[in-house]
């Protein structure tokens, strides 16, 4: 499992019309989700020019976000609201032992292990999280690069929102499959759809990753709609369970969760 | 020796802005509104001072960017323009933002939104009223930074360039400013002497902002105590609301009288400029002697309030025509009740 620099690094050239989108749902978002802002309409305007003019890693669009606070609120609202809103969904489908893979800063392998689903072990590129303290995420973790990573007998590989920041999500599949025994995969994803198209999801992405927060890893342009995905995953087992969960705390498009059986 | 245009340019402060609140939303009010929207990008107000701007300073206004079109097309229009231009002040503000790697002149030209009542989105700086004139549509900002100058030059006069340079960074309050017009329409008004208080407050505001005066921090906390005064008037109950006016005033002069007198921030130039420059002086200089007046009840007479409205109006504190009865009514009557 492998991405370069250069993905990472890819810059996104976007339509105006998807910073109008973007505009708009951010807006609605700090209002739905109590994210206080002075200013909502006006900031989101703000923020939109910066961004359109100067890319989502423009140093006037983050000390934006951190001088307004909302960056503070909205990582908050991340690790606690849209973390425990994930676990609750997840739990009742997560045969343990299980393995988050790609767990990102682990804000829901923590939330599952407080739902008591135990134990719980979280794979991660750690480069790409340089201002994580991984000694106090409070569960086991290892690199995804170490040897063994995924098999330490885990009944069900956890995948949160990962497939669409693979550039090769195939060749990642294809290792899960090599390299577990796991006979249960859970995999959420925000899907594209009408409302939500590909380039929208990608700023997102870019937005939360590079600007919101600066995370290294890769914003691709992998994302499918939910019928894409489960043709994909159909290939390494039998697709059940399919939900969409329509509002997500902090996100503006809905998750979709597919289970596949091995 | 001039500086050549590429030093100009590499001196320029891409952190610095100018735009000019018209008469429409000087009238409207929306001052917090605006000063909230502008928060959201960390810009603040760091220089300002009020005009109202003649018909040839309006043409120049515009004359860079669409006024040459639109003359020829829509000549009653740009009349209008024009005349609306002459009916309140104009609110020139420099402003800074504390983000980073911004062109502040280019944001704000995007931010500002579109002058036309149905094309203007939420979230534009132009929305935070809900109405605007047509003609004037409450903001004007230089579409480019070739234009800044050109436009600062002509709402602020000689003493932009000199603001350019020095880039002030000593913010604003926006509630200040907002207290340079301190409109209130005759239905809301509380009591009949109101318009005195407004006036001295008026007053002390823009000697204690104007960017064309050396700054005077005495002068504008002195502009925040005759405020508090006011308000404190103003719930009053009727039949104390004149004894209590009439005290307060006295009271005020206190505060008046022991402020130094304005001093006008001098720009060397051709003798047009420095002439330019002793008139301001004179007139911020007279002024201050009728804020001093407006504290003064045991002069108050007709022509008293003639000088004072004259004095406010030279000043470019604009005072409509149904201020002007008010106020004149007011000098008048709390004068014939001396004793």
């Amino acid at each position: 499992v492998t991405t370069t620099v250069e993905a990472v690094c890819r810059r996104t050239v976007m339509s105006a019309t998807v910073f109008d989108q973007l505009e708009r749902e951010l807006t609605d978002l700090w209002r739905r989700d109590r994210i206080t802002v002075d200013d909502p309409a006006g900031t989101a305007r703000l923020l939109r020019h910066l961004l359109e003019d100067g890319g989502v890693e423009a140093a006037g669009a983050r000390e934006l976000l951190r001088r307004a606070g909302i960056r503070r609120r909205w990582n908050r609202l991340f690790a606690v609201a849209r973390a425990g809103f994930l676990a609750e969904q997840l739990a009742p489908l997560l045969l343990p032992p299980v393995l988050d893979v790609l767990a990102g800063d682990c804000t829901v392998s923590r939330a599952l292990v407080e739902l008591g689903v135990h134990p719980v072990r979280a794979v991660e590129r750690l480069w790409q999280y340089p201002d994580v303290n991984w000694s106090e995420v409070g569960l086991p973790i290892s690199d995804i690069s170490s040897p063994g990573w995924s098999d330490d007998g885990e009944r069900t590989l956890l995948l949160c929102t990962v497939l669409h920041h693979e550039p090769d999500p195939v060749t990642l599949l294809n290792d899960l499959a090599e390299s577990s025994l796991a006979r249960r995969w859970v995999i959420v994803e925000n899907c594209v759809d009408a409302r939500y198209g590909p380039d929208f999801h990608r700023l997102i992405d870019e937005f939360f990753n590079r600007c919101l927060n600066q995370f290294l890893c890769a914003c691709v342009p992998e994302h499918r709609t939910a019928t894409e995905w489960a043709g994909l995953l159909g290939k390494y087992g039998a697709v059940g369970g399919y939900r969409e969960l329509p509002i997500v705390p902090g996100l503006p498009f809905p998750y979709q969760i597919f289970v596949v059986q091995r | 020796m001039a500086p050549s245009a590429r030093s100009l340019r590499s001196s320029e402060d891409r952190a610095t802005a100018l735009v000019a609140v018209l008469p429409d939303m000087v009238q409207h009010g929306v001052w917090e509104a605006l000063g909230t929207r502008l928060a959201a990008g960390a810009v603040e107000i760091v220089a300002a001072t009020v005009t109202r701007v003649r018909p040839d300073d309006v043409i120049r206004l515009y004359a860079g960017n669409h006024h040459d079109r639109v003359a020829s097309r829509r000549p009653e229009s740009t009349n209008l323009s024009i005349e609306l231009f002459s009916l309140d002040a104009t609110v020139p503000v420099l402003l800074r933002t504390g983000l980073p790697g911004v062109d502040l002149v280019d944001l704000i030209t995007k931010w500002k939104g579109d002058s036309a009542h149905g094309r203007r989105r939420l979230g534009d700086l132009r929305s935070v009223a809900p109405a605007a004139d047509r003609c004037l549509s409450l903001l004007h900002a230089p579409d480019d930074r070739s234009a800044l100058r050109h436009d600062g030059r002509v709402l602020f006069g000689p003493i932009f360039d000199r603001l350019i340079e020095e880039r002030p960074d000593r913010p604003i309050d926006v509630a200040a400013i907002a207290r340079v017009r301190h409109y209130c329409p005759p239905a809301q008004e509380v009591h009949p002497w109101d318009i005195v208080f407004r006036s001295i407050v008026r007053g002390l505001t823009l000697l204690g902002v104007d960017a064309r005066v050396e700054p005077s921090a005495e002068t504008a906390a002195a502009a925040v105590e005759l405020e508090s005064t006011r308000r404190a008037v103003a719930s009053e109950r009727p039949e104390k609301t004149r004894s209590t006016v009439i005290a307060a005033l006295r009271d005020a002069n206190a505060v008046v009288s022991g402020l130094d007198p304005p001093v006008i921030r001098r720009v060397a130039g051709d003798a047009l400029i420095e002439a330019q420059g002793e008139t301001l002086d004179h007139r911020r200089r007279e002024l201050r002697r009728a804020i001093e007046l407006l504290t003064r009840p045991d002069l108050f007479c007709g022509p008293l309030a003639d000088h004072v409205e004259e004095t406010l109006l030279s000043n470019h504190l604009v005072l409509d025509a149904w201020e002007q009865h008010r106020l004149k009514s007011a000098i008048v009557f709390l004068g014939e009740g001396r004793s």
